[in-house]
């Protein structure tokens, strides 16, 4: 059953539910969680902010879909304007507008989760059969070559050239038919997303959707949470606009993702009794970089990425490495993120590539030769979410750690760039810094200043705002996904990952998510 | 006062809040000097935001050389779509910026208000603000080019001309906020 806003709002009446478990968010933390608990038999209730749309109603238009199914229609941003936040508001959340690039966490990183955060039952050993049911769900495979576009080709070659570890990017995909608008929200149903997996899978087992509805303040007895308030949104504004829901269950699972999570626990005023809510923010900030081809490109079509550079995934220190928000002593060398073509549709395009007018429409009128490629930084200097005057603040630093790999992206790009045969490369900073030699990259990177507003990041994977950890000095939940301090409170999304994962979190998270399942199902009384 | 026009007050000092407490003045006097365009409704923005909105869609969206002007299609009212159908934080902040680029010319050697700088005055304004050491200006020019910029290229008259092919799906589907907003237009008189 889904009950969306407009409905809600026609009928204008206050809406009362009883469940064993209710749910906040619908993207892969909450989606997943909830199918698997309303398999096995527990009433569950979905209450997700974003409207539910389906591919009926993706019509690959960028302003459109930015309204439907991105959150603050691609506006948001952290403080100072240093990043472009990129997250989900619909149902399926980010999983929607995603790339559907599907990477388990690397046994390295969960290593490292373990020996350096202390992180238990979340091993390669424990989640490998949690990953292998889900790729089985989501069709995750390697990409093929019919899938590669220009250029992914390029990016292919360029690595190879350069002695550069290139791989197939998984993808959770089905008879995909390479329109290249994955980030509008797949019209075909081809892409593995919340919305076509388990959401589908949880409603067949009985849970309850509640689209369009703002969850607001949870109810306490106690270390129990006894009701959780909602109010439903107007769709078109977004703003409240009629009946309020209130939901009670036997436990409660935050899954409103890497942004929304450590918002909503923030304005519980939580902070007090949980010192680590809203630190150790990490978003993957994504420099990018643009090339001029004499060829053409035609990056818009095909799927996004269909091979991707891990040469770099892992920094390289000549000494002991740095771990997100550890000191380390060894120099740095290059690395610490993953490294991907780019796919940007016209408007977005526009909007990133620097400069205006006429300079900027002669960059536009070449379209089909503009190529380019992106990375997803492995942030070490940790972010931090609070919430002041009412809204939520975001400080994500650039500088430090986060700095040094985003130059070192940036110099790479370049190279890559050179060696497939780019003209220009540009790296859309608000200087329109450009050059067309090689040789010009060194110097060139130097002088990018990486001051706020000044380059064009986006920050498309957030998490750690609710960490995990040993107790409430260090983190906001236990192993078991429980927030500290309760008894029946979770969460189950990238908030609780201890660093970022090193890849695209999709399928962390929902490996995350199972373990999440079995201890919220352990803890029903 | 929103969290850009604070920053704004402490990046730029005495002088700085000079000029806001001017264009702070301004706002009392809301409308004077400025006016709607046949056809133009202030929704999200008030007349006079509206006012310097049409200004930067001037400079930044030009057309020219085969390409429509951003003011022939409509991207100023676009823009005050964007606003309105955002979230309250995001769109004080777009409302703020749109100020601050009204009342920055002095601090760039050009004495006069944005909206009144011929064309050539406004893209050297809105150049130094892109390169200005102060990061505000950086800020406010970098968040309002992505805005008008990206409107512009998401209006299908403007893909033939930069070889785009468009969309598989023929048919638009508009968001709600997008028809909200057209039914709002409508009943004040404008034209989408």
């Amino acid at each position: 059953m889904i009950r969306q806003g407009p409905e809600l709002i026609r009928e204008g009446r206050d809406v009362e539910e009883a469940a064993d478990v209710c749910v906040v968010g619908s993207g892969c933390g909450g989606a997943s969680l909830a199918a698997w608990l309303a398999e096995q038999g527990k009433s569950v209730v979905i209450v997700e902010q974003g409207g539910y749309y389906t591919k009926d109603d993706f019509d690959q238009r960028e302003l459109n879909m930015l309204a439907k199914i991105d959150g603050g229609r691609g506006l948001a941003a952290s403080d100072d304007v240093s990043v472009s936040l990129t997250f989900g508001n619909n149902v399926g959340g980010a999983s929607v507008h995603y790339w559907a690039d599907s990477y388990r966490t690397p046994a390295d990183r969960l290593l490292e989760w373990r020996d350096v955060f202390g992180i238990q039952g979340h091993s390669e050993a424990a989640l490998a059969p949690h990953f292998a049911e889900i790729e089985r769900d989501l069709s995750v495979h390697p990409a093929a070559d019919p899938y590669a576009n220009r250029m992914n080709v390029l990016v292919k070659q360029g690595a190879e050239a350069l002695g550069w570890h290139v791989a197939r990017v998984p993808q959770a995909r089905k008879a995909c038919r390479a329109s290249g608008h994955c980030m509008q929200g797949c019209s075909y149903d081809a892409k593995q997303s919340q919305l076509v997996t388990y959401i589908p899978r949880a409603l067949a087992a009985g849970a309850r959707l509640f689209s369009d509805a703002r969850a607001e303040r949870f109810e306490l007895q106690g270390r129990r949470v006894d009701a959780l308030s909602a109010r439903v949104l107007d769709r078109a504004t977004g703003r409240p606009a009629g009946p309020s829901l209130r939901i009670r269950a036997r436990a409660y699972v935050v899954a409103a993702g890497g942004y929304g999570t450590p918002e909503l626990l923030l304005r519980q005023g939580f902070k007090d009794s949980l010192r680590a809510l809203g630190e150790n923010l990490f978003v993957n900030p994504c420099p990018m970089a643009h090339a001029l081809f004499a060829e053409d490109v035609i990056q818009w079509r095909n799927i996004p990425a269909a091979w991707g550079v891990e040469e770099f995934r892992l920094a390289r220190y000549d000494g002991p490495h740095r771990v997100f928000g550890r000191p380390g002593t060894g120099r740095y060398l290059e690395g610490g993120y993953l490294f991907m073509p780019n796919q940007l549709q016209p408007a977005m395009l526009g909007a990133v590539l620097p400069g205006f007018g006429a300079k900027h429409s002669e960059l536009m009128r070449s379209l089909s030769k503009l190529g380019g490629t992106i990375c997803w930084i492995d942030d070490v200097e940790p972010g931090r979410m609070r919430i002041e005057g009412g809204r939520r603040r975001l400080e994500i630093p650039l500088s430090g750690g986060n700095g040094e790999r985003l130059r070192d992206a940036w110099r790479k790009q370049a190279e890559l760039l050179f060696q497939v045969g780019a003209k220009q490369v540009l790296f859309g900073d608000a200087e329109d810094t450009r050059i067309e030699r090689a040789s010009q990259i060194d110097d060139a990177v130097r002088r990018l200043s990486i001051r706020p507003g000044r380059n064009v990041l986006a920050a498309p994977h957030p998490g750690g705002g609710a960490r995990m950890g040993r107790s409430a000095e260090d983190s906001v939940v236990d192993y078991e996904h429980r927030v500290h301090g309760f008894d029946n409170l979770f969460v189950s999304d990238p908030s609780v990952f201890p660093s970022p994962p090193s890849v695209d979190p999709s399928l962390s998270i929902l490996a995350f998510s199972r373990v999440a399942a079995a201890a919220v199902a352990a803890a029903l009384p | 006062m929103t969290e850009i026009a604070r920053r704004g007050l402490i990046q730029l000092g005495l002088g700085g809040a000079a000029l806001l407490a001017l264009g702070g003045g301004a706002l009392a006097w809301a409308g004077r000097g400025y006016a709607l365009r046949p056809g133009e409704v202030a929704i999200g923005l008030s007349v006079k935001q509206l006012a310097v909105a049409r200004a930067l869609v001037e400079t930044l969206v030009p057309g020219g050389d085969g390409l429509p002007s951003g003011l022939d299609l409509g991207i100023v009212q676009k823009v005050d779509e964007q606003v309105w159908a955002t979230d309250e934080g995001t769109a004080s902040d777009f409302r703020a910026a749109l100020l601050l680029v009204e009342h920055a010319p002095p601090l760039f050697g050009f004495y006069s208000r944005f909206t009144t700088l011929d064309a050539p005055a406004r893209r050297e304004v809105f150049e130094r603000m892109l390169r200005s050491r102060r990061d505000v200006f950086v800020q406010i020019a970098t968040a309002l080019k992505q805005l008008i910029v990206l409107c512009y290229y998401a209006d299908e008259r403007v893909w033939p001309h930069i070889g785009y092919d468009g969309p598989w799906i023929k048919e638009a589907k508009p968001p709600d906020s997008t028809l909200a907003y057209a039914k709002l237009l409508g009943q004040r008189g404008g034209k989408s």
